[in-house]
């Protein structure tokens, strides 16, 4: 045991070494490539204002691993500032013509009871929504059912699940295009708002509005130029078992830019920190589970077959 | 089968070492600290703590279990709390669950069933309307000719009843215009209610089955009682903060962070970006059943 734990904290410490300097004042984001150089993508100091299709250069390094029909996954080590140096970006991609949603209550007597693992044999599932103490924030619809009323926010974004298969993102908060419809068979709000319209970033992201600087591990939900889902969650990459789960990550804005450069038009993060968790099956449907520290009440599942 | 307290100790004593410096802590105001730390020559300090993160010693770790009391208790306008509440509608949701579950296939069936009744009693109700339409052109066309007493009062009271019907109409009053069709029902000897039950006993429409019209009562309850909880939970927030002497960041705050340190205690969770201060393990470790009362 003592050995072992010598290994770990040699491997941390070497870890921490190879991390490099960065500037001093402009945050970036980097793929850690094999060679372990650093490809920048994104600049604070350069940060686009709307993204108009995903970064070349950090699509030419996601290998996309099939899934389930309809799924597909990566992993991508990347870099970010401090506590950030070192994560893992865990991607799907997900064609809703392929596969079949669910939006799932999680919450039992008066607690929150959901895990990735009730979800083993989903194609995919992560937690949905935003959690404020037990209940998700804002609109959720079950079943064609309205459970919860929407929430207000400007820096809001709701999924809608049509009963025809269909996937709308709706910008904002206002839902009432959609709200009471029958044809809407699930749907969820969360926030903040990562990307609008055809790639915008809002403003509230660029000038300091919300908080820029807490880092936090996050999970982010998009829509591509193709009509995918796109799934993006942040790792810690620490040569512990089990210490990936440490919530540390990226700021709004830096999630913001990911998802931008993976080609989404439209994106808003979902409950991110002890909350986010993921699992994906892959090609022979056996599970990858990245696994949270809370139990959430709400999730998104995912199967194949239409 | 990963041996949690061991896997603990390793990230205990990885965080304690150089390393401390890269994995710091979770809800720090983390840029300055982060740029020091990235290149892993400085050995950092105990979290930073500042005006919303809280340095949870005995003295805060005891106002936030006061806090997350006093949260826990709050009661809403109906005098129960979130939890109560979230606990009733949940009850609510498994029994309407439970009742659909035992007669899966019958509402389908009831459903297709009544989806083809009902669009009987709309094409009964259209061959009536239809029928009543025709005696009505009959009637008008009875009326050329010689102007009788009876006939001068049917068109007064259909021409003031037709001008109702249009003025209710344009001023969206829908009490207004079902009274001003009800008028010309009546000056027609139309009987809509008859009309309808008698093309729905042509149809042979089912009346919904007593297990279905609870499992949706119980449905429609339990939303009521979700939608009062999330109200409860929005008020209690500031509740808990309040006695736990804290600004609502500070309680949100001091609230995660505790909720990580008992998540971590659990089987199976290693490893934590809450690094916490010797102080704090001590102090938290110490009131960890009482936490576990609200985190567990």
């Amino acid at each position: 045991m003592i050995g072992r734990s010598a290994c770990c904290v040699a491997a941390v410490a070497l870890f921490a070494a190879a991390a490099g300097p960065v500037g001093p004042d402009d945050a970036t984001l980097a793929l850690r490539l094999q060679s372990g150089a650093a490809r920048v993508f994104w600049r604070e100091s350069h940060a686009p204002v709307r993204w108009t299709a995903a970064d070349a250069s950090l699509a030419a390094l996601v290998t996309w691993h099939p899934g389930q029909r309809g799924v597909e996954w990566s992993t991508l080590p990347i870099a970010g500032q401090g506590e950030a140096h070192a994560l893992t970006l865990v991607l799907a991609r997900i064609d809703p013509r392929s596969v079949s949603f669910d939006l799932v209550w999680g919450m039992e007597r008066d607690r929150a009871a959901w895990t990735v693992d009730r979800a083993a044999d989903a194609a995919l599932a992560l937690n949905a929504g935003m959690f404020v103490e037990q209940l998700p924030w804002g609109w959720v619809v079950l079943n064609g059912r309205e459970r919860l009323a929407p929430g207000h926010g400007p820096l809001s974004s709701a999924v809608v699940g049509l009963a025809d298969g269909r996937v709308v993102w709706v910008d904002g908060d206002d839902v009432s295009t959609w709200r009471g419809r029958a044809d809407v068979r699930f749907a969820f709000q969360s926030y903040p708002t990562l990307l609008v319209g055809d790639g915008a970033v809002p403003v509230a992201l660029r000038d300091g509005a919300i908080n820029d600087t807490h880092r936090d591990a996050r999970l982010a939900l998009g829509l591509d130029r193709q009509g995918r889902l796109l799934v993006a969650m942040t790792r810690l990459d620490v040569p512990i078992p089990g210490a990936d789960r440490i919530p540390l990550g990226l700021t709004v804005p830096e999630m913001a830019a990911v998802m931008g450069a993976l080609g989404a038009r439209q994106a808003m993060l979902l409950d991110g920190g002890i909350s986010a968790q993921v699992t994906i099956s892959d090609s022979t449907g056996q599970p990858r589970a990245w696994r949270g520290l809370r139990k959430v009440p709400l999730a998104l599942v995912a199967r194949a077959g239409p | 089968m990963p041996r949690p307290s061991m896997m603990i100790a390793l990230a205990a004593l990885a965080l304690a070492s150089v390393a401390q410096a890269q994995i710091g802590g979770i809800r720090r105001k983390v840029r300055d600290a982060g740029r020091q730390a990235v290149t892993g020559q400085q050995r950092r300090p105990p979290p930073q703590f500042d005006n919303t993160m809280l340095e949870l010693n005995p003295e805060v770790v005891a106002r936030l279990i006061k806090g997350l009391e006093a949260r826990s208790t709050a009661r809403g306008a109906g005098g129960q709390t979130a939890a109560q509440l979230r606990t009733r509608s949940s009850a609510a949701s498994e029994e309407a669950a439970n009742i659909n579950n035992q007669h899966s296939d019958d509402r389908a069936h009831w459903v297709d069933a009544n989806n083809t009744a009902e669009s009987c009693v709309s094409d009964e109700l259209s061959k009536a309307n239809e029928q009543h339409m025709q005696a009505m052109q009959q009637r008008f066309m009875g009326m050329t000719g010689v102007n009788t007493p009876e006939k001068m009062k049917f068109m007064q009271d259909w021409t003031a009843a037709g001008q109702e019907a249009q003025q209710a109409a344009a001023a969206n009053d829908t009490a207004g215009l079902r009274r001003a069709q009800e008028k010309l029902n009546k000056l027609m000897g139309v009987d809509a209610r008859a009309d309808t039950a008698k093309a729905r006993a042509t149809c042979h429409v089912t009346p919904m089955p007593a297990w279905m019209r609870r499992a949706d009562s119980l449905a429609a309850i339990s939303d009521t009682l979700l939608v009062r909880a999330r109200v409860v939970e929005d008020s209690s927030r500031a509740v808990g903060s309040g006695a736990a002497g804290m600004t609502p960041a500070q309680f949100a705050m001091a609230a995660e962070r505790a909720e990580g340190f008992v998540a971590i205690q659990k089987p199976g969770n290693v490893g934590s970006g809450y690094v916490f201060s010797s102080i704090e393990e001590q102090a938290l470790s110490a009131r960890l059943v009482d936490l576990k009362k609200y985190f567990g």
